[in-house]
């Protein structure tokens, strides 16, 4: 019994060992306006499953999402954003886009 | 927003814009943009401790102390720059709450679920909500029904026996129209005398609340409506499982019964320059019925509020305030003082009415130096006619940097019966003051605040200080072992000095440290005094850190409170002292654990991990129909350590 558990134990590590953080950009539609509209994302995203770490920036108009890639991939981070009524499409690396504020429901609105 | 930089207490219509910004921001936040010195409480702060209810809600804030008033009933009472909770105006929605019979048990009656924020003001007020506050104002907003289109469930169960339940849930009719429903359950199943003195440590409590509120959000037109009633019953005394069958135990049983009503309505005349009218209306009937083994006091209080205000403001700089209100109250109180059957009840039947008048202007140069002067004239039908100024500054030379000033003068109208009647779980005798005047006090103070916005390490460093004083003072005089003498002629001083820090050492946690200095001295008619049962020295240490994007919360209070002075002690029937002259230093130390997933929570923790209790509160608790028994003598914690554990649910 306590072998397997040390051979079970072994391979947990190996298999997390392996797990690779991965960072991608997503612009979303509608754009992130305001403080609100960042919570929502981050609150609601942060518990997909392999999110490690959500950055949402109204600013640069984009979503930084650090990603076990074991565990998800950019299709389901997209059912993801889905959930809550975002539309995310990944941008590759380059200079911040910057989105117009448009009139955002999420601002004058709950959830 | 905008409005709210240049008001001390918001304008309807704006409450709901400054609530979509905080109610995620975490923590709680000093406000630089206010020409008063006004800290906010959010939601998210209060996950991290139980936070039953509102007067647990200021465990982690080091400006607030609480403390129990006596060691029956479970009464709490709140101290603001080391000064009586009664000198502070508490407000529920911007409209003054708990006033007079109530305010003893009023921090029980706020569910902490129900809370969406909490601003406590240091130092005098603006006057655009009375003259009553002369350290501080307390406003509670409570979940908005616009905000979340949501049902919200909590559940709680602590090792004291207590159950709670609460729940609120949001309906939108249309874009204009939502409505809210708020409930609350509490029972406790069993009681417990940890330190074996015949009387259970905290009371048996059973309460009910319940409250419905509307709101109609118009273009020009803003209304809200708002109902909530509450019954409350609590049993202490020697009802626990006595070893021995007492034939007369002592009892002490106390019934509250409340329904308050509130109106808002907010006529936006100019969007332009914020130009809008506002009416206020609301009406408050409490009742009340509480014994103290014969001792009773039994009181029925209505009181109705209405307040009519008019602003606006001109090129963004210059903004005034001007109002009309009517305070009303009726108490019809029936009270026995002497710890015998056979003596009859007692009648004190009172009304006042209180009109009044203020006006209010407000210099704001693009949030950089900030003045506010108002100026109040009011007429009671009982004391006659009085003023209270009140003046604000702030300068925030840099972002970084905010200084403010503030001075004013408030007012109070004395209920001797109302706010002393905790102090009949005793034998002492109860002597009611010759002739009843208005406390009159004064407040100054002032402060600095830090905050560089260099790197993420949130740092944020204040200072201040504040001078209060009583030119006319009611008290309680304790220094006679078998009597309470209610004066209304005492005059008073504090000096109240405060320092605080608060910074992020790693990402995801926040550190919080703030000590407070407290000297209060009070004259009795014997020359000034220090007040006894007052610390002088308070500390507080809070850690809180959420790793995972704030799946986990791990919080951690540490609560230090000085020692001070006593009542003088006296030497009992055998032989020995009643109580030491001096309460000894003590810490409690509260930690939660608490893990958050998409639409529900769970939390675990302990209040007085380090089991720090009071030995013998009671005095003579052997004799409870003895001339030296008395509960009021209480400093530290009446029972020891506590675990509770809870869930919460969000749709």
């Amino acid at each position: 019994m306590k072998k397997i558990l040390v051979l079970a134990a072994f391979a947990f590590f190996l298999i997390n060992a392996n797990a690779e953080k991965k960072t991608v950009n997503f612009t979303v539609e509608p754009a992130l306006v305001c403080h609100n509209c960042e919570a929502k994302v981050k609150d609601n995203l942060r518990f997909e499953k392999g999110v490690k770490a959500v950055k949402p920036s109204a600013e640069k108009g984009i979503v930084e999402v650090t990603f076990d890639d074991k565990k998800t991939d950019v299709s389901h981070l997209q059912e993801g954003f889905r959930k809550i009524g975002y539309e995310a499409t990944p941008v590759e690396e380059g200079p911040e886009v910057c989105h117009e504020p448009t009139t955002a429901p999420c601002c004058n609105s709950k959830k | 927003m905008a409005a709210y930089a240049h008001n001390d207490s918001i304008p309807d219509f704006d409450d709901f814009e400054l609530d979509e910004v905080v109610v995620k921001a975490k923590g709680t936040s000093k406000i630089n943009y206010a020409a008063t010195n006004t800290e906010l409480i959010t939601a998210v702060e209060l996950t991290r401790a139980a936070c039953c209810s509102l007067g647990e809600s200021f465990s982690t804030n080091p400006s607030v102390d609480v403390s129990y008033s006596d060691a029956a009933t479970g009464a709490k009472q709140i101290k603001l720059l080391g000064l009586s909770g009664s000198y502070v105006q508490m407000l529920t929605e911007n409209v003054p709450n708990f006033r007079g019979v109530s305010s003893p048990y009023a921090l029980d009656f706020i569910p902490g679920p129900w809370i969406q924020s909490i601003q406590v003001s240091k130092g005098s007020s603006s006057v655009k909500n009375g003259f009553e506050s002369v350290t501080g104002q307390i406003n509670v907003e409570l979940k908005k029904p616009q905000l979340d289109n949501a049902l919200n469930l909590n559940a709680y169960f602590d090792t004291d026996g207590k159950l709670e339940f609460n729940a609120s849930g949001n309906l939108h009719l249309g874009k204009k129209w939502s409505g809210a429903l708020l409930l609350h359950g509490a029972n406790t199943f069993w009681t417990h005398d940890g330190d074996d003195d015949g009387f259970i440590d905290m009371p048996k409590l059973k309460r009910a609340s319940l409250l419905n509120r509307w709101a109609y959000l118009g273009e020009r037109y803003v209304f809200q409506i708002s109902a909530k009633g509450l019954l409350e019953r609590r049993q202490a005394g020697q009802i626990g499982h006595p070893s021995h069958k007492l034939t007369n135990p002592y009892v002490i049983n106390v019934e509250n019964n409340r329904l308050e009503l509130f109106t808002k309505n907010a006529f936006i005349i100019d969007k332009e320059n914020d130009a809008n009218l506002a009416l206020i209306l609301s009406g408050n009937v409490h009742d009340l019925d509480s014994k103290f083994g014969y001792k009773a006091y039994k009181a029925l209080q209505y009181d109705a509020y209405a307040s009519l205000m008019f602003e606006r403001k001109w090129a963004e700089r210059h903004s005034l305030s001007t109002g009309a209100s009517l305070q009303y109250d009726n108490y019809r109180q029936h009270y026995r003082t002497m710890q015998s059957d056979a003596s009859p009840l007692l009648r004190d039947y009172t009304h006042e009415a209180v009109t009044g008048l203020y006006a209010q202007y407000t210099y704001n140069h693009d949030e950089k130096v900030i003045a506010m002067g108002g100026m109040r004239y009011d007429y009671s039908s009982l004391y006659g006619s009085f003023v209270t100024p009140r003046l604000h500054l702030r300068y925030n030379p840099t972002e970084a940097w905010s200084i403010h000033a503030s001075a004013g003068m408030g007012r109070r109208s004395p209920h001797p019966l109302a706010e002393f009647s905790y102090l009949f779980a005793s034998s002492r005798r109860f002597i009611m003051p010759a002739e009843l005047r208005m406390e009159t006090g004064a407040n100054t103070g002032g402060g600095v605040t830090w905050s560089p916005e260099s790197g993420e390490r949130n740092l944020r460093m204040s200072a201040e200080y504040y001078y209060t004083h009583f030119f006319h003072q009611m008290n309680a005089d304790l220094e006679n072992p078998h009597e309470v003498a209610i004066l209304t002629d005492t005059k008073g001083y504090s000096h109240n000095f405060q320092i605080e820090m608060s910074v992020d050492p790693i990402e995801d946690m926040t550190v919080t440290a703030a000590y407070r200095y407290i000297d209060v001295k009070v004259d009795y008619g014997r020359g000034y005094q220090t007040k006894p049962l007052t610390s002088h020295h308070r500390g507080l240490f809070s850690v809180g850190y959420s790793p995972f994007m704030g799946k986990w919360q791990f919080d951690a209070t540490l609560s230090i409170n000085g020692g001070g002075v006593m009542p003088t002690p006296y030497r009992m029937a055998d032989g020995e002292m009643s109580w030491s002259e001096r309460f000894p230093t003590y810490c409690t130390l509260n930690l939660q654990v608490t893990r958050n997933f998409r639409h529900w929570s769970i939390y675990i923790g302990g209040e007085n991990l380090t089991n720090y209790r009071q030995k013998h509160p009671i005095i003579d608790a052997g004799n409870p129909w003895s001339k030296d028994f008395d509960a009021t003598m209480v400093w530290g914690p009446l029972s020891g350590a506590m675990g509770y554990i809870g869930v919460r649910i969000n749709i």
